[in-house]
């Protein structure tokens, strides 16, 4: 292959139910190796979070663009790209470069596409081929037969086994699908999908609700050397959608066999699809008969594998990189922390991760908690233990975000008929319902036959419960809490179970010598001596950690993404993470998100896979002595309980929390932006909330750079703002804010933090790293050249953006698109 | 459960609680870092003498299946996890874990630090001797350092008579020095009729069946200590049939053809490892449990050669012998646990003894 000298990466877009910081993770890590290989690289997105996009450290051309095939002609026509990367950008990229396919201009311009040949691009946007090759191939495919009268789709039935699915053929309006359990329910389902099809068809489908789903990362080069980099298990069955439901890294009750042959079922398909780079691959598993079924083939960055590198310790990312350019797995090295030939070894783990999912149910009341084969979830944690039980407690507190009281006490409440119908028609959060259920005698035998969940994870939720009942049974027992702290129970867990306060477990922990160790999260269990610098706590014999090279920062990371913040909080904390290296700073974070860019040694120097809680911040404290404590405002708690103690570094706090609504009326808003030194303010231009032209539903959450206001309003108002600002305490990015009553007068309404979202925007309109501004603010100050800095390379001309929401996905109406439901945005820059 | 030490003979004691039978046993202490398989893993022969320490931290499951079994009665001396599940899924005879190995009379602990022993073990960088004990007093320790481990092990795991496992294809022999199912599985797949025989059988006793070929089993412990007969018999036998030989099988292959072996400083028991297939320059995966490599300086190549090098610590991983039909490789083919993509292996030896057919 012509050596590749410069690469288009299609971006995700704003962020929705099915993707979200993951990509921007992977563009960023990816891209950042081309650099170092020489590779210039052309970015199109239009994500304001997005840390690749207008930063210069990553990416040479960043292209604000929507993304849409015309968009990307134009940069290939004036870029001229060798190769395009399709694998960064979800779906929809795939189905962005089958376009530019038929577009003819790849042919044209003799632009390679890198991890994926033509013929795969078009299988992975259409099922039905895909299918085809499957068969073709002989991998198992759930059995599906078209047929067109009752008596044919009878006799299918009875030959493929209850219950099948009916599903027209050419739909007329809507898909029709309906599950049927038994023969009664047939001649119905055939009747109503028949009329629905153009071609008088139905298709009658192997049902797969129930099995087990199991999902594989593998990996491929250009050689055809494969490797399986991940084996995970989804705890909920088919059925329920992957990312909704708790998910464990390795499998947890798999046969080595049925792995084995899922492995070469992964590999064939990779081969065939002749895919270069990573494949996340998921199988229903029929746990009676052994048999397993192809469900998807995702030879793309996702979610999984995120999760999966991050809970192995492989570098996934930095490994595809160098394979898209047609490097071998061979001849990649990991550097000097990792042994010769790592990137060939299978990581394997001597820790089980277990990861849970955010929900945004706490902003949209009224969306379904209800779970099935649509995605609800909009975010994910994970937590990392020596046991199911630890990872998974673990990752119950990393939802710091989400209600943390357990959930136990509402499941009491229940009536017999309730528990049972959220057994079977599982709800957001069943894990506790599952608690609850053991709590009243359920046997497992029972309890697995209604959920289709293993048995394995019913003997791991009654300890769970038998433990917090020894827990609460024995308050202030020092053999309990060590029981406890052994399982991973956080010190605000236990202090709730025994009424009392955390610092006072905490300071029974100190006494009792029970403080958490470290181990490292490292891709050989510990058969070599490699290095990641990724950590998680342990109450074991081992400690792996020591202090780190000093000046260092410590950093919490603003954990799962959720509503209303989106990816703007990792977008802060990863350019703030780039200053401070900058600026010498080892930077030492704390995260629980495996999508989070935070996450990659090309920002941290150290990474604990750790819910903030006050014991962890203090025990990595105690042995990093960090000079800065980076904490988000949102960990209100964390703050609160962590200001008892002497933690001998200067606390910084980051403005994450959701500003409030402004007020739901028709009044213009205007923002007026500074960044405010503590003595003088300095103007970061204006916006206005949009009134859009062209789309006539008014958003609150829409904004214009720079608000229109006559030249004489601007100065006025700016002054009154900048005045306003001199009663503030700390240095830092402020807005204020006024609002156009009815008279057409002007009221100052209100002076805030800027909000990250803003932040994320007005960086990019203004290309400075405003969260890097913002460090500088809080350590050593801008000094004289602060207003060389703040002027402006360029006039940014009008700048607008706007919001998206997970309405549609959450099937929810009528909802105000509030900025604390902001699930993504669009930035755009107008001619 | 009650509580009890993994203590080894450099004085370190780790504390846990015991499961299994409450056995006292001695053996060198090995770790394996397969994530999958752990109950093939503990009836694997080649852990006689000796405790596996498990990485993965959660053993047991799926309990004890009836159909994944290596061997009938697991001489592994001990099971050290960190976090043992008491449950039984297998849907004729509930079997947890824990009560196999009180039938097994096989001590287990867990609660352990397993990543600290392999640590340990990494660092000593020899093997180490170890036991679990109910109290880790000096009397233990005693036993401990007085305890000399046996060399006689294949003796120990050997079939004592020969039995056959009848199919419809080619006549095997597969002669038995602590033999893993997974081979007689891989062969019935391929319809052989099998027998196997004890590890002392002769060239004359083997030849006397007429077998189209003749499989060296894998087994434990360290090859110099195997009866010098089976040498002779292996230099016969190569002569006159295919010959595929596997583990120990492989290492003894290596010797009665003038190469040496060597202790491995840590031992290497899992399937992560590249391994590098010369002739076809593919990379594959493959379950390994290792203590002693052939060293690759001893190989006479006028008789010899290399065809698998592992690419982590470069060990000889399989060998072919360039004037008869005789291969060997240090992995398990078989897979039981591990990935299966050397199980072409066996399909070339079918193919090979096929091709002899036809010739005659």
């Amino acid at each position: 292959m012509a050596a590749i000298k410069s690469v288009l990466i299609i971006g995700a877009g704003a962020n929705d139910v099915q993707h979200g910081d993951e990509l921007d993770s992977a563009i960023y890590q990816i891209a950042r190796v081309f650099k170092q290989l020489k590779v210039k690289t052309i970015l199109a997105d239009d994500n304001p979070f997005s840390v690749s996009l207008e930063n210069t450290a990553v990416v040479d051309h960043g292209c604000v663009v929507p993304l849409k095939v015309e968009s990307l002609v134009k940069i290939i026509e004036d870029y001229h790209p060798d190769a395009i990367l399709p694998t960064l950008g979800n779906r929809r990229a795939f189905e962005l470069t089958q376009e530019l396919l038929e577009k003819g201009i790849l042919r044209k311009e003799g632009i390679k596409i890198l991890g994926v040949p033509e013929a795969t691009i078009r299988q992975v946007n259409n099922a039905v081929l895909l299918e085809r090759t499957l068969r073709q191939m002989e991998a198992p495919v759930k059995k599906t037969v078209t047929v067109n009268n009752y008596q044919d789709a009878l006799d299918e039935a009875t030959k493929i086994g209850y219950p099948v699915i009916i599903r027209s053929v050419l739909p007329k309006s809507s898909s029709t699908r309906r599950i049927v359990h038994d023969r009664s329910e047939l001649a119905d389902a055939v009747k109503q999908c028949l009329d629905q099809s153009r071609s008088e068809q139905v298709f009658v489908q192997q049902s797969l609700a129930g099995f087990k789903e199991i999902e594989l990362v593998v990996q491929r080069d250009a050689s055809g050397t494969m490797m399986m980099l991940a084996m995970i298990e989804d705890m909920d069955p088919i059925g329920i959608h992957a990312g909704d439901s708790i998910a464990f890294n390795p499998v947890q009750t798999l046969l080595d066999r049925q792995i084995q042959d899922m492995r070469d079922t992964a590999f064939a398909i990779t081969r065939k699809l002749r895919i270069v780079g990573i494949n996340h691959l998921q199988f229903a598993l029929d746990p009676n008969s052994d048999r397993f079924y192809v469900i998807k083939s995702s030879p793309y960055f996702d979610r999984m594998v995120a999760f999966a590198s991050q809970s192995t310790g492989y570098p996934i990312a930095l490994v595809a990189a160098q394979l898209y350019l047609g490097k071998h797995l061979r001849d990649i090295d990991l550097g000097p922390s990792y042994v010769h030939h790592a990137a060939l070894i299978e990581p394997t783990m001597d820790h089980i991760a277990a990861r849970v999912p955010i929900w945004g149910f706490d902003v949209i009341p009224g969306a379904s908690h209800l779970l099935g084969t649509e995605k609800r979830s909009v975010g994910t944690v994970f937590g990392i233990g020596r046991s199911s039980i630890e990872a998974l407690f673990k990752a119950i507190e990393s939802r710091y975000h989400e209600p943390t009281d357990f959930h136990l006490a509402a499941q009491k409440k229940l009536t017999e008929d309730q528990l049972i119908a959220k057994l079977v028609h599982p709800e957001a959060g069943r894990l506790f319902v599952l608690i609850e259920a053991m709590e009243r005698g359920y046997s497992v035998s029972e309890l697995a036959e209604m959920t289709k969940i293993d048995p394995f994870y019913f003997d791991q939720i009654n300890q769970m419960r038998l433990l917090i009942k020894d827990i609460i049974e024995h308050a202030g027992k020092e053999p309990v809490l060590k029981k406890a702290k052994y399982y991973g129970l956080s010190n605000q867990l236990i202090a709730s179970l025994w009424n009392t306060t955390q610092e006072q477990v905490y300071q029974m922990c100190v006494d009792h010598q029970l403080t958490s160790k470290y181990k490292e999260i490292e891709p050989s269990a510990g058969e070599f001596d490699q290095h990641t610098g990724s950590f998680y706590s342990a109450l074991e014999d081992e400690n792996e950690i020591s202090k780190t090279p000093q000046p260092a920062a410590l950093v919490i990371g603003t954990g799962g993404l959720r509503l209303g913040l989106s990816n703007a909080g990792d977008y802060f904390v990863a350019m703030m993470l780039q200053q401070l290296r900058s600026e010498g700073f080892n930077n030492i974070i704390v995260n629980s998100n495996p999508s989070s860019v935070t996450l990659s040694p090309l920002l941290t120097d150290k990474r604990y896979i750790e819910p903030a809680t006050v014991e962890n911040i203090l025990q990595i404290i105690n042995v990093e002595q960090p000079q800065l404590l980076v904490i988000p405002a949102s960990y209100a708690n964390l703050l609160a309980a962590l200001k008892k103690y002497d933690l001998k570094a200067k606390l910084i706090v980051i403005p994450d929390e959701l500003p409030a609504n402004p007020v739901d009326n028709e009044n213009q808003h205007y923002f007026f932006n500074f960044v405010y030194d503590g003595k003088y303010a300095y103007p970061l231009g204006t916006m206005a909330s949009l009134f859009s032209p062209t789309e006539l539903t008014y958003q609150a959450t829409a904004l214009r750079y720079p608000a229109e206001l006559p030249t004489n309003i601007t100065q006025q108002l700016g002054e009154q703002a900048s005045a306003a600002l001199m009663d503030e305490q700390q240095p830092g990015l402020y807005q204020v804010i006024f609002e156009q009553d009815g008279e057409g007068d002007y009221q100052q309404v209100g002076v805030q933090p800027l909000p990250l979202t803003a932040t994320a925007f007005l960086s990019k309109v203004l290309r400075l790293n405003l969260p890097g501004l913002f460090i500088r603010l809080n350590t050593d100050g801008l000094g004289e050249q602060t207003a060389a800095i703040l002027k402006p390379e360029r006039d940014p001309g009008v700048v607008t953006y706007r919001t998206t929401f997970p309405f549609k996905a959450l099937r929810v109406t009528g909802e105000h698109p509030g900025s604390d439901k902001v699930i993504g945005a669009h930035i755009h820059f107008l001619k | 459960m009650a509580a009890r030490y993994l203590i080894f003979e450099d004085g370190s004691i780790f504390a846990g609680k015991g499961f299994g039978a409450p056995a006292v046993t001695f053996g060198e202490v090995v770790f394996n870092t397969s994530m999958t398989g752990y109950q093939e893993i503990i009836t694997n022969q080649i852990y006689n003498n000796q405790l596996v320490v498990f990485t993965q931290p959660n053993i047991g499951s799926y309990g004890i299946q009836r159909n994944i079994y290596e061997s009938i009665v697991p001489t592994i001396k001990g099971v050290i996890v960190r976090s043992l599940s008491d449950v039984a899924t297998n849907n004729v005879r509930r079997m947890t874990l824990d009560q196999y190995l009180q039938q097994m009379n096989i001590p287990g602990i867990t609660g352990i630090d397993t990543r600290a022993v392999v640590h340990k073990l990494r660092a000593a960088n020899k093997p180490l001797k170890g036991s679990i004990v109910p109290v880790p007093d000096d009397h233990a320790f005693d036993q401990l350092h007085a305890t000399v481990l046996t060399n006689q092990q294949v003796a120990q795991v050997s079939t004592p008579k020969p039995y056959p496992n009848p199919g419809t294809g080619l006549s095997i022999v597969v002669v038995d020095f602590g033999l893993k199912h997974g081979v007689l599985r891989e062969l019935s797949r391929r319809k052989c009729n099998v027998t196997v025989l004890p590890y002392t059988a002769t060239a004359e006793e083997i030849l006397r069946l007429d077998p189209d070929g003749v499989v060296l089993s894998s087994g434990p412990g360290n090859p110099r200590y195997v009866k010098a007969s089976v040498l002779q018999m292996i230099r016969t036998v190569q002569t006159k049939v295919p010959l595929f030989a596997i583990g120990l099988g492989h290492e003894l292959f290596g010797i009665a053809n003038g190469a040496k072996v060597k202790r491995m400083p840590v031992e290497h028991h899992g399937m992560n490892h590249p391994i590098h297939e010369i002739i076809t320059d593919h990379v594959v995966y493959a379950t390994q449990g290792e203590g002693y490599a052939i060293d690759r300086n001893s190989v006479d190549r006028s008789q010899l050669f290399i065809t698998y090098v592992d690419m982590i610590d470069n060990s000889v991983q399989g060998l072919r012998h360039r004037h008869y039909p005789a291969f060997s490789v240090q992995f398990f083919p078989d897979g039981a646990p591990g990935p299966d993509e050397t199980d072409g292996l066996f399909d070339e030896f079918v193919d090979t003894m096929k091709r002899r057919e036809a010739r005659h």
